[in-house]
Parts: structure tokens; C-alpha cells; sequence
């Protein structure tokens, strides 16, 4: 799915003719490479809260440079070559894209115990892929087809919703609270901690917030479902 | 508090226990279809929102296609005739003494934020709103600055200001600043304020320098003689005053000579050689060629 690297960008490519869906899909990529760089998922996993604010491209690579690789791919990519929609592509190309640079990052780099549990044996890479048991390959183990990689698009644009709301209703307390339990995976008592609240307190109020942010989201034009995107989504299918 | 939002907490609980590694995943089997698909909304949307970082701010496109082949391609189709954005471009362009570029704000449309155009303007970048829906330019003063603009500052953290623009003749507009869209405290009664605009609607130009004066002051306060015209400028005051500050600094070395020549003949000049001076300064500020200049002065030398 991943665009070839030899290929020469399009000067007349047809997203870069509608900037708006443009901007959207890139909204999304970098949503989508923040995600896979960003060791949470494992970090929460062996219950590791130190490695929580680590980054997965040590030393390296930022992700807006992977954006940058992920959309020149997609701006090379033929239109006549599309089988899906532009936005499933662009999914598919920012993970990939973000996948080789954690490689290109942590090949080489000794694991911790932790990480030796999972890893294989052709390839050293320090942060965790896969979600899935310690036989499987984590590269190989994320969504590929179209219909998984529109519906990753469908919730980042939500979650891209969610935030400009969390910055419009939300107070300062509220805010520190969905940004660390929500987006950065602490836990209610490591905030509660900060904020000089109980873990439960802080729960109640993550758990009003994310209902009150998901009904205003729900009011917002912008905001579209996976059943209405079904039901009229992009219809970019060439071939 | 209900007893069904008590059922679907206690299962959202128990879901973030399990993502923390304290629990198993619950089960929704004892939740009726409605708490079922809150539970399931509120718990997909906590699961996909792990791992993005709410700080990072997205470089744009015209960044992530700098020195590459595209990048011209890109000027090239974000430049399509528009009356509005060339007006706005017309008006920076002709009276702001610095770099202007002004491009679609598609960044802001594509998360559903009005905001029409982004402007860099002396290395600020302003957002720039056209409002047609208002009762005229002067409705522009009474605007809620943070329904107009607090998103913009929210989603967009790098914009210097927000520029509402109603497309009139003269693009009358007002200019907001982040601290607009916030409630503030009022000295000295001590109450609470609502958001408000504070500047004057102004034609475009006029609002733009004004705001980039206030937020970015170019610190040189000296007015360049060029850009001065030349109407405004009193040549004749000037260059009396020059000729009376250089004969009275002779005076006073005079008076203070050891040698009495010097102390007669300096001590001795006045109005005469101000006003020949002067005379002579205006010619050359009018013209006067060299040869003529010098010899001019050596007559003045020897007339003293």
C-alpha cells in the first residue's frame, strides 16, 4: 500500500488541487504517526509510566519530519494506481512511514527486559509495535485493509475534533485532566497526585468531560461517524 | 445522577482500570442498548485518542513542501484569482513597508474554523476573517472576539492576531488579540469582564499597522527624510537653525581664545553670517553646483 520512495511527487496531483481535503488528510497523518512513535500502548502495557512521555524516535527523527517523507509519498502516489480512498492511503502511508523510522531509530539499540520478551530475532527495536501476543510480528500486525484504515481516519478526524473542543469549553483543570488520562495515558492517581485531588475524583471528572466533549462533538458539522462516512463517504475507487 | 449513568461509569471505571493494568477488560452484558452505546463511545474515544500529543502543533503544507518539487506547484494553485484575498493583498502589499504573503486558510477550514485567510506580515502571522453576515462595518466593534476568534487562538496557538475584515471599499476591519477573547478583571472595581474588542474598525491598512505597531513596535522612533515629503518639510527653518547652532558655537570658541585676533574677529560674527549661512545651505540643498558652492564659501571666509 506504502507509495514507493522512487517515485518523483506530481505537481498536478489531484489533492493538491483541493487543499481543504489536503489539510484534512494530513491533520490525520500526523495524528496517525504520532500514534504509532509515541510508546504509550507499551509503555502502558508493562505498566511503565517513566517511558510514558519518552519517545519512540530517540535522537532521531521528529515527527513532523516522518509527516514530511509520509506526504511526499502520498502527493507521489498515481492517481490511477488508487484502489481505495485517498484518506485510507494516507492512513496506510503515515503508519508505514512512521514504522521505518522507528526501525531506522532503534535498530541496533539494546533492549530493555521488558522489550527482549517481544522482540524477534532479526531485528532489535526497543519500542513495541503490536498489541497483540509475543509471537506476532509487530509490523506486520497492524490494519491493512481499506475498510479498518478509513475507519482509523473516521476516529482521528473525531479525536482532531475533540481537542479544538477540549481548548473551547473546557476549563484549565479540566483541560491538565483529558489531556494527561485521554491523550497522554496517566493514570487518575499519578494526576490526582499533581492536581492535589483523589484518583477517583479525577476519574468522575475525566469521565463528565469526555461525555460533555463527545455531545458537543456530535453537534459540530464537522464531525462524522464511521456509519455516515459508509454511507456517503469519498468515492475516489478508480480501479 | 441516574442509576443507568451509575452503570455506565462503573463499567468506563473499570475500563480504565483495565487500561492501566489493574483489571480485565469489563463486560457490557448488563448494559440495555442506549448505555451500551455510550459506553462504547466513550470508551472507543478514549482508546483512540491514546497516544496524540495535545500540544503538537501540525507544520503546514507550504512547510512540509519547502525544497521540494512541489513547492512550486503549490504556489501556483493556491494563488487562484480571488477578488477579496487580492484586495487584502493589494492593501498589504502597497502600504506595509515589509514582506507580505497571504494564502487560503485551509488549515482552519478543514477542522471546521472560519477563517478566510493567513497573512505573514513583518514575520507575524495574522488570521483573517471576512464577515458578510453583519449589519455593516461598525457592527464589527460590537463583535464577540471569543466566538470570532477564540478558536482560531485555541486551535492555532502561533497566530499573532485575528483580523475581521468586512469587504467594503475600504475593507473596513478590527483587530483581536488573544487576551480579547478572555474574560478579564477591571481595575479599579475589581469586576469580572466579559470579552471584548477594543480597537477602532479602521480600513485594513490602517488596522494592520496600528495592531503591528502595538504588538511588534519598530523601535526606531526617527522618521527616514525620504520618506518625508517634501511639501511638510521647512528647508529654510532647518537650515537657519544649523547655520545659528554652527556660528554660535564659533562665537563662544572666540570668547574663550587666548589670541587676540581669533577673540576679536570670531567673537565679532552675528546675523549677517547666520543669514549667508542659511542662503547658502538652501542652494545647495536646491542644486547648487560645487565650483560654485566653494567659491561662495571662500567670499563668506573672507568677508569674516
Amino acid at each position: 500500500m506504502t507509495a514507493s520512495g522512487s517515485r518523483r511527487p506530481l505537481p498536478d496531483h489531484p489533492l493538491l488541487q483541493d487543499r481543504e481535503r489536503l489539510e484534512a488528510i494530513l491533520d490525520v497523518m500526523y495524528i496517525q504517526i504520532q500514534k504509532v512513535t509515541h510508546p504509550f500502548r507499551a509503555a502502558a502495557g508493562r505498566g511503565d509510566a517513566g517511558a510514558r512521555y519518552e519517545h519512540a524516535l530517540v535522537g532521531g527523527e521528529s515527527p513532523d519530519d516522518v509527516l514530511q517523507t509520509a506526504t511526499l509519498a502520498l502527493l507521489s502516489y498515481p492517481p490511477l494506481h488508487l484502489t481505495t480512498t485517498w484518506e485510507a492511503l494516507a492512513v496506510g502511508i503515515a503508519r508505514n512511514k512512521a514504522k521505518d523510522a522507528i526501525r531506522r531509530a532503534t535498530t541496533g539499540r539494546t533492549p530493555s527486559s521488558a522489550d527482549r520478551e517481544g522482540a524477534g530475532d532479526s531485528e532489535t527495536n526497543v519500542v513495541h509495535l503490536s498489541t497483540g501476543g509475543a509471537d506476532q510480528n509487530p509490523i506486520d500486525s497492524l490494519p491493512a485493509d481499506s475498510d479498518t484504515l478509513e475507519a482509523e481516519f473516521i476516529a482521528s478526524r473525531q479525536q482532531q475534533i475533540l481537542l479544538r473542543l477540549t481548548r473551547e469549553l473546557l476549563d484549565d483543570r479540566e483541560r491538565q485532566i483529558f489531556f494527561e488520562i485521554h491523550h497522554l495515558g496517566s493514570s487518575r492517581a499519578e494526576v490526582g497526585r499533581k492536581l492535589g485531588l483523589t484518583g477517583q475524583r479525577v476519574g468522575q471528572i475525566y469521565r463528565k468531560v469526555a461525555e460533555q466533549l463527545l455531545d458537543a462533538a456530535r453537534d459540530d458539522p464537522t464531525f462524522r461517524t464511521l456509519s455516515e462516512f459508509a454511507a456517503g463517504g469519498w468515492d475516489d475507487r478508480i480501479g | 445522577m441516574t442509576e443507568s449513568d451509575d452503570r455506565v461509569d462503573a463499567v468506563v471505571e473499570a475500563f480504565m482500570d483495565h487500561l492501566e493494568g489493574l483489571s480485565e477488560a469489563p463486560a457490557l452484558d448488563d448494559l440495555g442498548a442506549d448505555e451500551r452505546a455510550r459506553a462504547e463511545a466513550l470508551m472507543s474515544s478514549l482508546e483512540a485518542g491514546r497516544g496524540i500529543d495535545p500540544y503538537a502543533s501540525r507544520p503546514s503544507l507550504e512547510q512540509l513542501l519547502a525544497g521540494t518539487p512541489l513547492e512550486t506547484a503549490l504556489d501556483a494553485s493556491r494563488f487562484n484569482a480571488d477578488d477579496t484575498r487580492e484586495r487584502i493583498r493589494e492593501q498589504l502589499t502597497l502600504y506595509a513597508p515589509f514582506h507580505v504573503d497571504i494564502w487560503p486558510d485551509d488549515a482552519a477550514s478543514a477542522i471546521g474554523i472560519d477563517s478566510d485567510f493567513v497573512a505573514l506580515v513583518s514575520a507575524q502571522r495574522l488570521r483573517i476573517q471576512v464577515l458578510t453576515d453583519v449589519d455593516g462595518p461598525f457592527a464589527l466593534a460590537s463583535l464577540d472576539p471569543a466566538a470570532v476568534a477564540g478558536p482560531l487562538f485555541g486551535a492555532f496557538p502561533d497566530t499573532a492576531g485575528v483580523i475581521v475584515v468586512y469587504p467594503d471599499d475600504g475593507l473596513s476591519s478590527v483587530a483581536i488579540d488573544p487576551f480579547d477573547t478572555e474574560h478579564c478583571i477591571e481595575t479599579p472595581a475589581g469586576t469580572v469582564a466579559p470579552p471584548a474588542t477594543h480597537r477602532p474598525v479602521m480600513p485594513l491598512v490602517d488596522t494592520v499597522r496600528a495592531y503591528l505597531d502595538e504588538i511588534a513596535p519598530a523601535l526606531d522612533t526617527t522618521a527616514a527624510l525620504d520618506a518625508l515629503p517634501a511639501a511638510e518639510v521647512d528647508t529654510a527653518g532647518i537650515a537657519r537653525a544649523a547655520a545659528t547652532r554652527a556660528v554660535q558655537r564659533v562665537i563662544l570658541d572666540g570668547r574663550r581664545a587666548k589670541i587676540d585676533a581669533k577673540q576679536v574677529t570670531w567673537s565679532d560674527l552675528g546675523e549677517p553670517e547666520i543669514d549667508a549661512i542659511g542662503d547658502l545651505v538652501l542652494d545647495a540643498i536646491a542644486g547648487l553646483d560645487s565650483a560654485t558652492l566653494e567659491s561662495r564659501i571662500n567670499a563668506l571666509a573672507d568677508a569674516a
